[in-house]
């Protein structure tokens, strides 16, 4: 091959296979995959979910699960190869010279050991040295990860710290040793855009004062874009495409590195363009593959594609790619395929109003001998109202009470004060049962594993609304049904399966088919799509957007990712700590806010473009979002906010017109406002 | 040859309508019974000790009869009278095991045919009472999990309370209130083994009641019956079963141990408990073939339940199917 194999390389991994004995069959989940990393230099491994780059990075530090082992290949560290090398031999290299930082930081640290003395052990592992010496390099460490007020932090248990702390702190464990590579395995998946930014930040700062080597693992492209030196594509177990980060994003060859990309909506341009998506699913590893492993969702495949599999062949400067028909040079084809979206007109007609919507839970549930006073503020003083036919999209980051809202909307809570009304419930039905709503609002859930019962085959799933409402029965329901699957996508034979049985993009359908059994007006999506793999979940987008189309749907469409919400809604609506800060049309929304929050939220989404991701300002929400249970006085926002004065302190801000239909609540705002008489 | 699924994809997106909504192909892997069975099976262990307390079953109702029979040419028991004499001219009672006796005799009495007959008592009043056991335990833990509130608190003292008075005085207090009988052990037995279940099944049902497809049946309107019966009682289902295994365990183990001290079934009805007891009075005195038999089938069966208990769980938890 190339010369990229040189001595000079850190660490070279040579021809890895990796097998997973299952129950009834052998699965190779990673096949002839090699790469090389330079000292100081951040490789990317991209791909889907099942695609086998965890276990890559696993299998570098030899924890592969009890399950797998490495049956071909070589992994060299300084030229020393890995594999096969006893357990105590090992154990010299990990946390020496390769440390890892696993995905979830809420489980990765141990609950009942001080933080500091979880460093502490790190690096008294590896370090013949007192308590206290090491104490001092922990603290070190904690700083050096900016860690606020670390000498207290230091004697503080994980219970006492957000999900970003405990990450740097699993950062700080990882590093104190000063490795020569360091495997970060999806670090900021479980974080905030905000969190996932000063996360990446500190890693990048570590990186460049240690001469660290990276080998970040993600599903990300954003932040491939902006963090990574080079790029590995990993589809089905093995490399589809490697090239320097500026290369892939500006010469892609593979047509699966173009798809990923092409399906993964932007908060970049004026307006979104339809997502190109990955027909179909990735291939089942357990069963034998012929041909190319992207052949049957690529469409440049050809007969030569199913009689060979390609390996990965040179191109230039260290860019390889394994495909028959690679896409042209300089071929700037990423969002070619989608159409501009053209911008929709709201409705006039309000489909269902909410009004000063407020709500606290209790500390404590209710027991007989317990009374506690003090309440978490989920939701407060909420005023929107979502027109017919519209998508209102709800953002903000984790803690703001934007799954609190759906709930509410759905009758699944009830409101501390404040009220909801639905324009078509029958007012001659006092009090409105949840049996008649259900004709009106539906729900779908973040997760599709959880949201189906386990127990039920598909066909009585979505019978089971049509059942409760006793509207449609026998042959007619079943009929019903196979429309509906035809409606979401699904296959008439997934009737009569188990939602084991199916996929995960699958099984999000099928709740969408159970949602729509109704014809409801509204469905409020909880992220819908969070949990879905990119490719998937540009199908999903767009079946989405499609039915919303025909049936004049409308969604209320919760969400932390901003270009989702930003490729499907309308309208965005975007919640911190409970409160609803600003509202408007997407597009005035994403390119003009009004407010500081909104502003930084946006200079936080990772954008998958390399030259702009580097160009972008430096600027960075600080701090992390507030306890609700006491909440700032005056403006919520104020303690992270650049603008904060002496007023934002006192008054809580009320809300101003930033332009049409467009409302902030704030007292400094981006742009020129126009005090409202009445609320809206 | 079958096309592979790859192709299938493939046709299909070239086809209509399907090519732009398309979600893939789904392989089916037969019906839930089929599957549950197919990962049972996979325990070799679980289907051993299934084998060996089908055999024990069979054997308590069907070996009786032919106990009188030609082939194991023992003593008859005599049922009508008392059945611990010996009607056999100058048969010394008891003998260590040999050809005609595979495991020896015991006053009289061939030991296999004791250990099927007694096996009558000790399986129906085992499995009987882990029935009370079960459905007393899994109907209060599921009101006490899904109501919640002041009732939950209520019921869970009384729990609390039950469980604090030793388990072997409850037994024995209400056995003498009650008497001996096969209906009064089944019940005694019965009433004070479910709270366990209840605690077991509270927190199983306060997991289960905010599932999202629980939430998702709620929006639909769906009544409480309803939510019970189809989302939460299936899916309870591996957690009760584990539970109903060890409940039969610990009915025969409770039996054996009231039977042990005297106060079990009255002959001519006798059960594990009582040959063990009688057993152990004479091994001492060179009759080693009276205990050894009873206690390894002992053993042996509460070791097979738990091990068919454990197999049914991973039957019933549907994750395992998948691979």
């Amino acid at each position: 091959m190339t010369d990229t194999f040189s001595l000079m390389n850190l660490l070279e991994v040579r021809n890895l296979q990796i097998t997973y004995k299952l129950r009834t069959s052998d699965v190779v989940a990673v096949d002839d995959v090699s790469f090389s990393i330079a000292a100081g230099e951040c490789l990317g491994v991209v791909g889907e979910s099942g695609c086998g780059k965890t276990t890559v990075g696993m299998a570098i530090m030899q924890l592969l699960a009890g399950n797998g082992h490495i049956s071909a290949g070589e992994i060299l560290l300084n030229g020393k190869n890995l594999v096969g090398l006893p357990d105590k031999e090992l154990r010299k290299f990990r946390g020496r010279t390769v440390a890892l930082i696993p995905q979830d930081p809420m489980t990765s640290l141990n609950p009942v050991m001080r933080i500091g003395d979880q460093v502490v052990e790190a690096y008294r592992i590896h370090h013949r040295v007192s308590k206290k010496v090491a104490a001092e390099r922990a603290l070190e460490m904690l700083r050096m990860v900016e860690i606020p007020n670390a000498e207290e932090r230091f004697n503080q248990y994980p219970f006492e710290l957000s999900g970003g702390l405990r990450q740097r702190v699993i950062i700080a464990m990882a590093l104190v040793c000063e490795p020569q590579l360091l495997i970060a395995d999806e670090p900021t998946t479980a974080l905030d855009v905000t969190i996932q930014a000063q996360i990446l930040d500190v890693l990048d700062n570590l990186r460049e004062k240690y001469k660290l080597a990276v080998m970040l693992i993600t599903h990300d492209m954003g932040v491939i874009a902006s963090r990574t030196d080079r790029v590995v594509v990993m589809y089905a177990g093995r490399a589809a495409e490697e090239a320097s980060t500026s290369e892939i994003f500006r010469d892609m060859r593979h047509p699966y590195t173009r798809a990923l990309l092409a399906s993964v909506p932007s908060i970049e341009g004026d307006q979104p363009t339809r997502l190109h998506s990955i027909p179909g699913l990735p291939p089942d590893l357990t069963k034998p593959i012929e041909g190319c492993r992207f052949r049957a969702r690529c469409e440049f495949a050809t007969e030569e594609c199913r009689r060979a599999e390609p390996s990965l062949t040179a191109s230039g400067d260290g860019h390889r790619f394994a495909c028959f028909n690679p896409l042209s040079i300089g071929w700037d084809g990423v969002r070619e395929s989608g159409a501009a979206i053209p911008i929709r007109r709201r409705g006039d007609e309000i489909l269902v109003s909410l009004q000063n919507l407020t709500k606290d839970f209790p500390l404590r549930a209710k027991g007989i001998f317990t009374r506690e006073r003090r309440v978490v503020s989920a939701v407060s003083d909420i005023t929107l109202d979502v027109y017919r036919g519209e998508t209102l999209g709800i953002v903000g980051e984790s803690g703001s009470g934007k799954t609190t809202v759906g709930k509410l909307i759905m009758g699944l809570e009830k409101p501390t004060s404040g009220s909801i009304s639905f324009t078509d419930a029958d007012p001659s039905h006092a009090p409105v049962t949840q049996l008649a709503l259900a004709k009106i609002r539906q729900m779908i859930f973040q997760d599709p594993y959880a949201s189906l019962n386990p127990r039920k085959r598909i066909v009585d799933l979505i019978g089971e609304p049509l059942d409760i409402q006793g509207t449609l029965k026998g042959p007619e329901q079943t009929r019903r049904i196979g429309e509906l699957l035809d409606e979401v996508g699904l296959p008439q034979e997934s009737l009569y399966r188990y939602p084991h049985e199916l996929s995960g993009g699958q099984r999000q359908r099928v709740g969408l088919a159970r949602a729509m059994a109704l014809q409801p007006a509204i469905i409020i999506a909880d992220e819908p799509v969070s949990s879905l793999d990119v490719s998937i979940q540009a199908q999903m987008l767009n079946l989405l957007s499609d039915l919303r189309d025909e049936k004049g749907l409308s969604y209320l469409f919760i969400s932390h990712d901003l270009a989702v919400v930003r490729y499907i809604a309308d309208r965005i609506g975007v919640m911190y700590l409970g409160k609803l800060v600003e509202i408007g049309p997407a597009h005035q929304v994403f390119t003009q806010p009004a407010h500081h929050y909104t502003r930084a939220l946006l200079d936080a989404v990772p954008v998958a473009n390399p030259d702009a991701a580097r160009g972008r300002s430096g600027s960075r929400l600080g701090g992390e979002i507030p306890s609700a249970i006491d909440p700032p006085s005056g403006c919520r926002f104020r303690t992270r906010c650049p603008a904060a004065t002496e007023e934002c302190t006192a008054v809580e801000p009320t809300y101003a017109e930033a332009g049409d239909n467009h409302l902030v609540a704030c007292h400094h705002p981006l742009r020129a406002t126009v005090a409202i008489r009445a609320k809206v | 040859m079958e096309p592979s699924s790859n192709e299938v994809v493939r046709d299909e997106l070239v086809s209509g309508v399907v090519a732009s909504r398309g979600a893939g192909t789904v392989a089916g892997t037969g019906t839930m019974r089929q599957q549950m069975w197919r990962v049972f099976r996979q325990n070799k262990l679980a289907l051993a000790s299934l084998a060996f307390v089908v055999i024990l079953i069979l054997g308590a109702v069907i070996y009786p009869f032919f106990f009188n029979g030609l082939y194991w040419k023992s003593a008859p028991i005599d049922l009508a009278n008392t059945c611990f004499n010996s009607t056999a001219p100058g048969y010394t009672g008891s003998a260590p095991p040999s050809a005609h006796h595979w495991l020896g005799c015991i006053k009289g009495y061939d030991t296999i045919g004791l250990l099927f007959y007694s096996g009558r008592f000790s399986l129906g009043i085992g499995f009987l009472s882990a029935i009370v056991t079960m459905s007393l335990g899994v109907t209060y833990g599921m009101l006490s999990g899904y109501i919640g509130g002041k009732l939950d608190a209520i019921l869970m003292r009384i729990v609390d309370m039950m469980l604090s008075i030793p388990g072997l005085y409850l037994l024995i207090l209400t056995i003498v209130l009650f008497g001996r009988s096969f209906v009064a052990l089944t019940v005694v037995i019965g009433f004070t083994g479910w709270f366990g279940v209840a605690r077991l099944m509270r927190a199983e049902t306060q997991s289960l009641r905010e599932r999202d497809y629980v939430a998702a049946a709620i929006t639909m309107g769906a009544s409480r019956q309803r939510i019970i019966y189809r989302h939460i009682l299936p899916n309870a289902m591996s957690t009760m079963v584990t539970a109903g295994t060890f409940a039969l365990g610990d009915a025969i183990l409770a039996l054996a141990g009231i039977g042990f001290l005297g106060l079990g079934l009255q002959p001519p009805q006798f059960d594990w408990g009582t040959l063990i007891q009688r057993g152990s009075d004479v091994f001492k005195l060179g009759y080693w073939w009276t205990i050894w038999p009873i206690a390894a089938l002992f053993i042996l069966f509460v070791l097979s339940t738990n091990y068919i208990g454990d197999a049914m769980r991973d039957a019933f938890e549907v994750r395992l199917q998948e691979q």
